[in-house]
């Protein structure tokens, strides 16, 4: 059933072997320390805002007076 | 007044326990946050669930039962897609903002969708072209491990003006896609752009496996980012969909060049 080009298949197992192993490693520091870089930190900075808000105990405010002469 | 307003007019909560740093964005525990390890092993999982929901389906097509669950799973798995990613649109902005945190709910159902997915359109080229399937894969590796080369090596730069050029792109595609298919619910035929195999078929082909690919870029430096500044656990999984959706992309596109390609013959 399966066929195809038998020197793309080979390079194809190759790449898996090169794109897991190399998927695990850390960027370099030229990558990593650029002044350029795009920021995602938003995706988690959202989030937790949001579960930050559900943790805010919604009820109506009310004015305390300290003075008890009033 | 609303609770809400009351609450910004007289002052949130004074609770030290509600202010104190149980909050902070940076997660202090380290079995909370996220690590490059766990995110890939995420997405080896999931490729895996793919892979078998896509020889399930491969192997049982003919079977309605079969069949009726295909459907089902590819629509969840498009619908927690844009549930976890959101839908973006053109002057108008989010119409569903991305959720990030449902994405470890809602991972394996987008992998199981996206693998009958796969699982239909690869038999269906099979079919067609005999061998194609794995040189379509093989294809995909191929281009994935050269960018992740190039992005690890610092050769590929991904700043801001980039991430916005190819997501202005990717929009535009997937509404151009999206058209598509409400076109083809009314009876009208695929344009010859997406189904013909002319000299312009096929360089839109190419471009949008070049978006695809610049699309996992972005994924890596994602991932990359994430695990550098600590960010939550679920952002592991987060990435892991993000890279595996993009893959699957990269795959479903290479493969439809390929199936061009092989018509000219």
């Amino acid at each position: 059933m399966f066929s195809g080009n038998p020197y793309i298949l080979i390079l194809g197992g190759i790449s898996i072997l090169i794109f897991f192993t190399f998927l695990r490693t850390r960027a370099s520091k030229k990558q990593m320390n650029r002044n350029n870089r795009a920021d995602y930190s938003w995706y988690w900075f959202k989030s937790k805002e949001k579960k930050k808000e559900e943790n805010i105990i919604d009820g109506i405010a009310e004015e305390v007076k300290d003075d008890k002469n009033e | 007044m609303s609770n809400h307003s009351a609450l910004n007019t007289f002052g949130k909560s004074g609770n030290p326990a509600i202010r104190s740093s149980a909050f902070n964005i940076r997660s202090n525990d380290s079995s909370d946050r996220m690590t490059l390890d766990g995110a890939v092993n995420k997405t080896a999982v999931m490729l895996a669930v793919l892979v078998s929901t896509a020889i399930f389906s491969w192997v049982f097509t003919s079977n309605p039962i079969v069949q009726l669950i295909s459907f089902i799973s590819i629509f969840a798995g498009y619908v927690s897609m844009f549930a976890t990613f959101g839908f973006y649109f053109f002057f108008i902005g989010w119409i569903v903002k991305p959720r990030p945190y449902l994405a470890p709910k809602l991972w394996l159902i987008v992998a199981a969708g996206q693998g009958f997915l796969v699982g239909q359109i690869s038999l269906f080229a099979e079919t067609m072209y005999p061998g194609i399937v794995l040189e379509a894969v093989s294809l995909t590796f191929c281009v994935a491990a050269s960018l992740l080369l190039a992005y690890k090596s610092g050769l590929i730069k991904p700043t801001q003006n980039f991430v916005l050029m190819v997501f202005a792109a990717t929009v535009g595609i997937l509404l151009f896609y999206l058209s598509l298919w409400i076109f083809s619910l009314f009876g009208f035929g695929l344009p010859n752009i997406i189904s013909g195999n002319s000299n312009t078929a096929i360089g839109f082909s190419l471009f949008v496996v070049a978006m695809a690919a610049f699309n996992l870029v972005i994924d890596f430096d994602i991932i990359e980012q994430s695990a550098d500044e600590g960010a939550p656990k679920y952002m592991e999984y987060f990435g892991s969909m993000a890279l595996t959706i993009t893959l699957v992309w990269l795959y479903i596109e290479i493969l439809r060049l390929l199936m061009k390609l092989n018509s000219r013959r």
